[in-house]
């Protein structure tokens, strides 16, 4: 499955990718921003993969002009119409431009508007990162539970839409009109939630 | 609208930054927790305050308040 939107090119993980994710996601500076943060092995990885690589869990490369810089997921999606997001880019060139930010856009969108497959969205935030924090609360993701080490967001579809509008036409402003249509090229599979399935269905017809 | 009202206004944008944060030599990149999600709230304010269209490369060639004041000011004029 490829995604594209706003300059930018989603392509949903394969086996031959996940060595290079394995890589970026053992750097500290990656790796210290998530809740699980041992050394992941090559066999480690492999059983990640087996595990992921079903119609509930969408992990993609975020390309950017060929390049890849990063990675973001929708997981867990067999819980009743809620999943689970995540994002890390690993080349710090693309961290204070706009770019993550249209990726995370993207996601919500594909998931709220487009294949319809879900009403929440939840994010985890380790509480020494404030910016990560911020940044998924101009989304409209707010706090439902927090710990010692981590908070718990959730972003329901009335807030995505009521906070997101605003930013989505930035984004508009940003990369032209063209550019910001979401465009979603599959072909219907087991690899993929019904819901999507149907999506791609209709479109064909 | 001159560079004072300018800073307040964009302080009610960020919701949260206490009031007097912002200076006009303040670099917008410096606003505590900045993240890229900033860098749409600064370019959806330009449209709705002041219908100006603001630029990747606007955003790029801009660090301090005051530079964004003034491409956005120029951008009014123009």
């Amino acid at each position: 499955m490829i995604v594209k939107q706003y300059g930018l090119v989603y392509k949903r993980i394969q086996e031959e990718d996940i060595e290079l994710v394995r890589y970026w996601r053992n750097r500290p500076f990656i790796r210290n921003t998530m809740q699980f943060q041992e050394y992941i092995t090559e066999e480690m990885q492999k059983e990640w993969f087996k595990k992921i690589n079903n119609k509930y869990n969408y992990y993609f490369l975020i390309e950017h002009e060929s390049k890849k810089i990063g990675l973001i997921n929708c997981k867990d999606t067999n819980t009743e119409r809620v999943a689970e997001g995540g994002i890390f880019i690993w080349d710090k060139a693309y961290w204070q431009t706009p770019i993550p930010a249209l990726a995370s856009l993207t996601m919500l969108e594909a998931i709220f508007e487009e294949f319809k497959s879900g009403d929440t969205s939840v994010i985890t935030v380790l509480k020494d990162n404030p910016a990560a924090l911020k940044f998924n609360q101009h989304i409209g993701y707010t706090i439902y539970y927090e710990d010692e080490k981590v908070y718990k967001l959730k972003l329901t579809l009335k807030d995505y839409f009521a906070k997101t509008y605003k930013l989505k036409k930035a984004a508009a402003l940003l990369v032209g009109k063209e550019k910001s249509r979401i465009e979603i090229i599959a072909e219907p599979s087991d690899l993929l939630d019904d819901k999507i399935n149907a999506y791609l269905l209709s479109k064909k017809s | 609208m001159d560079i004072q009202e300018f800073i307040q206004r964009l302080e009610n944008e960020f919701e949260d930054l206490p009031k007097g944060t912002l200076k006009p030599d303040t670099n917008y990149r410096d606003i505590p927790n900045w993240s890229s999600m900033h860098a749409l709230i600064i370019i959806a304010f330009a449209d709705a305050q002041f219908n100006v269209e603001l630029t990747a490369s606007d955003l790029r060639n801009a660090n301090t308040i005051q530079d964004l004041y003034d491409v956005i000011k120029s951008k009014m004029q123009s």
